[in-house]
């Protein structure tokens, strides 16, 4: 009763709550809130509290004393830690009502990984009912990348969405509003700097951190040869002497420690083709994929799995808030009732 | 495809800026490519290029797939791929990605009005809803403010007050056999306790010439009492009223209990009269105190200091309100009332007196 009418007040929300960034997109104002999904506990005695969230937390990240832990509480897509993760979405949905007048109470659209389990959605709707959302509904993220990529969802034409993300890759093929063909896979942006990390740690006998390879893989980073050549220097903290070293890091040599995780989004993308309805199949060969999510922006990469698949390979504008867009969008929608993407389980 | 042209040119006059097609393809002379490894390159067919380069979107009609198209070819030539999409969207405008997908957009702006009209009027209501509980309370009250927000003492009160009214009822109708003593005991009968009463018919029986008369009455007095308290009030009221005289008073009663009442009465009848207009009130502790006569007219209002007496007339029955009840005395018909049978929860007390 009191949720309903705090409701009145909030307005309703689509949440792309990703293993790298959490995006939300309030409806009739679009994108309010792009932060890194990192929460900073503080522990003092038996006591827990937050110390930050997002921004401030992820500078924290690798960087923290004893008594606070920088945490990433989403894990491949799904929610490793919950309480952190509902506390995470509470603040994060507070921050996007400046009214402090009443709690708020918005209806909430969160995009999940397709190939969740029941446990793992009912997680994510848990936490984000815990976090004082009234009504939560469920998307599945390539349906919300293709329609916040402006595909032609709903017509009877094959679109093929491949949306590389923090946590996860999805691939899907959608076609008259529902998924005909989807896979996930759990390589994405994560899976990038963890190579990155193996390969300087392999090469130069050096330990960089999380944030350093991340920073490496945006800068330098690229999926397919023949690009300009880019250096960068880092510093990592040799493990033969133990010291921290400075040394000098080409595109190549990213490029080379990318190829696995680049191989398995590649074989991904090949099995949804060879298990598509020939049909799809053949609107996907005229059109092409759509490539949303962060790691779009990998230098490249368009050009890499059109060369592997033979077909046109778009990325889509503005590739990192595509699934909150989406989301968005299809909130708008929910008011129509026959809207049939969305799940309330 | 010439209405494409006819708008690339007056565009072009307009603002001097080249159509996306025309600088993909300028662009692509300048690197000596040709359309065929273009299309080979971005593995779209040669016509989907000669299309874009023409700026005749026939071939991809969703416009999606035209800006990414447009972005990828931008990127396989080197120039920037921002300049070609403001081109595109300069001449189609950036609105058909919206259309495409909802047509909840077009409905959108009256609705939010709508929304903001829904919770304005909501919120009147609501604030208009807690302003008449709020009168609604004050009104209930009177000036009291002690009983605010307590709801359960409230009940309590009331339920007590229709008791006393029931009580007095049946007592009433005795007053009409003979207005003596014997109407006292259903008051403060309240105590339901044979030994306040046996008290309370003794400090009536001060008065009284004889100690065996005075026994004799006391017993008289106990025993309708206990019936009329055993038994509803309504059950009283009958038994008692068609009977006039002193002996019919106590049908329950031996007949000689009766009369040996009748004889006490006689004894207190003189003060008796005089008692029935006045009361009188000690306050012990300051006390909120209202009280209106028969005729509605208030003989008594206003907080009462601490240790002062006040003594009152009017006509009954007195209509009562009197808070901090525990720090008040009141003596009516020469007899103390027992306050505390009437005191709710909050400690006031509403009751009527004499009816």
């Amino acid at each position: 009763m009191f949720k309903r009418l705090r409701g009145l007040f909030s307005s309703d929300l689509s949440i792309d709550l990703g293993t790298a960034n959490t995006l939300i997109y309030v409806r009739g104002r679009g994108i309010v809130l792009d932060e890194p999904s990192v929460v900073a506990i503080r522990q003092s005695g038996n006591m827990r509290s937050v110390a930050a969230v997002g921004v401030d937390a992820k500078r924290m990240l690798g960087r923290t004393p004893g008594n606070i832990n920088a945490i990433r509480p989403m894990k491949d897509g799904v929610i490793a830690d919950f309480t952190v993760t509902e506390q995470m979405l509470q603040h994060f949905i507070r921050k996007v009502h400046q009214s402090t007048f009443l709690t708020p109470s918005p209806r909430v659209l969160v995009c999940v990984p397709c190939m969740s389990t029941q446990v793992e959605r009912r997680a994510i709707k848990e936490s984000a009912e815990g976090a004082g959302a009234r009504e939560v509904f469920l998307i599945e993220e390539p349906m919300a990348a293709a329609i916040g990529a402006g595909l032609p969802v709903e017509e009877a034409q094959g679109s093929m969405v491949v949306d590389v993300g923090g946590g996860t890759s999805e691939i899907a093929i959608i076609s008259l509003n529902g998924v005909v063909y989807s896979e996930s896979i759990r390589v994405g942006g994560d899976r990038f700097d963890e190579a990155i990390t193996a390969y300087v740690r392999r090469h130069y006998g050096s330990l960089i951190g999380e944030a350093t390879a991340e920073r490496i893989k945006e800068e330098i980073g690229c999926a397919y040869p023949g690009g300009e050549l880019r250096e960068i220097d880092v510093r990592g903290r040799n493990l033969a002497e133990g010291i921290p070293r400075s040394f000098t890091l080409n595109s190549h040599e990213i490029l080379d420690a990318l190829q696995d995780p680049l191989a398995s989004i590649i074989a991904a993308v090949k099995s949804a083709l060879e298990q598509s309805p020939p049909e799809l199949a053949s609107d996907i060969a005229e059109r092409g994929l759509v490539l949303t999510g962060g790691g779009a922006l990998l230098r490249d990469i368009d050009k890499l799995i059109a060369e592997e698949t033979g077909l046109p390979v778009i990325i889509a504008e503005d590739p990192l808030t595509c699934v909150a867009r989406g989301g968005g969008k299809a909130l708008e929608m929910i008011d129509q009732h026959t809207f049939e993407l969305l799940s309330s389980d | 495809m010439s209405e494409a042209q006819e708008r690339q040119e007056a565009h072009l006059d307009t603002a001097g800026l080249p159509s996306p097609g025309q600088m993909l393809k300028r662009e692509r002379e300048r690197l000596g490519m040709n359309l065929d490894e273009v299309a080979v390159q971005l593995n779209l067919r040669p016509a989907v290029v000669t299309g874009l380069e023409a700026d005749n979107y026939d071939q991809v009609p969703v416009a999606a797939y035209r800006r990414g198209y447009l972005r990828a070819y931008a990127r396989l030539v080197g120039i920037d791929e921002a300049k070609v999409v403001d081109a595109y969207n300069a001449q189609h405008g950036r609105n058909d990605i919206e259309r495409k997908i909802s047509p909840v957009h077009a409905t959108k702006p009256p609705s939010r009005v709508g929304a903001w009209i829904f919770k304005l009027v909501t919120l009147l209501v609501i604030l208009g809803l807690i302003g008449l509980t709020l009168l609604w309370w004050q009104s209930r009250q009177g000036n009291d403010l002690l009983g605010l927000g307590e709801l359960g003492g409230q009940d309590a009160v009331q339920s007590l007050d229709e008791q006393a009214n029931g009580e007095s009822a049946a007592g009433d109708t005795a007053i009409d056999g003979d207005a003596t003593n014997e109407t006292l005991p259903p008051l403060p009968e309240q105590g339901n306790d044979l030994g306040l009463v046996d008290e309370n018919a003794g400090d009536a029986s001060d008065q009284p010439t004889s100690d065996a008369v005075a026994e004799d009455a006391e017993t008289g007095a106990v025993e309708p009492g206990n019936a009329s308290d055993a038994t509803p009030p309504a059950d009283a009221a009958p038994a008692t009223s068609p009977s006039e005289t002193a002996d019919a008073a106590a049908p329950t009663s031996a007949d000689d209990m009766a009369g040996a009442a009748a004889t006490a009465t006689e004894a207190q009848d003189a003060p008796a009269v005089i008692d029935e207009r006045s009361i009188t009130l000690v306050f012990s502790e300051e006390s909120w105190t209202e009280i209106f006569d028969a005729t509605d007219e208030r003989i008594l209002v206003g907080l009462q200091p601490a240790g002062s007496q006040v003594t009152i007339e009017g006509e009954p029955p007195f209509r009562l309100t009197i808070g901090n009840a525990t720090g008040v005395e009141m003596t009516y018909l020469n007899q103390p009332v027992d306050l505390a049978a009437y005191t709710g929860g909050n400690n006031v007390a509403r009751f009527n007196l004499g009816e």
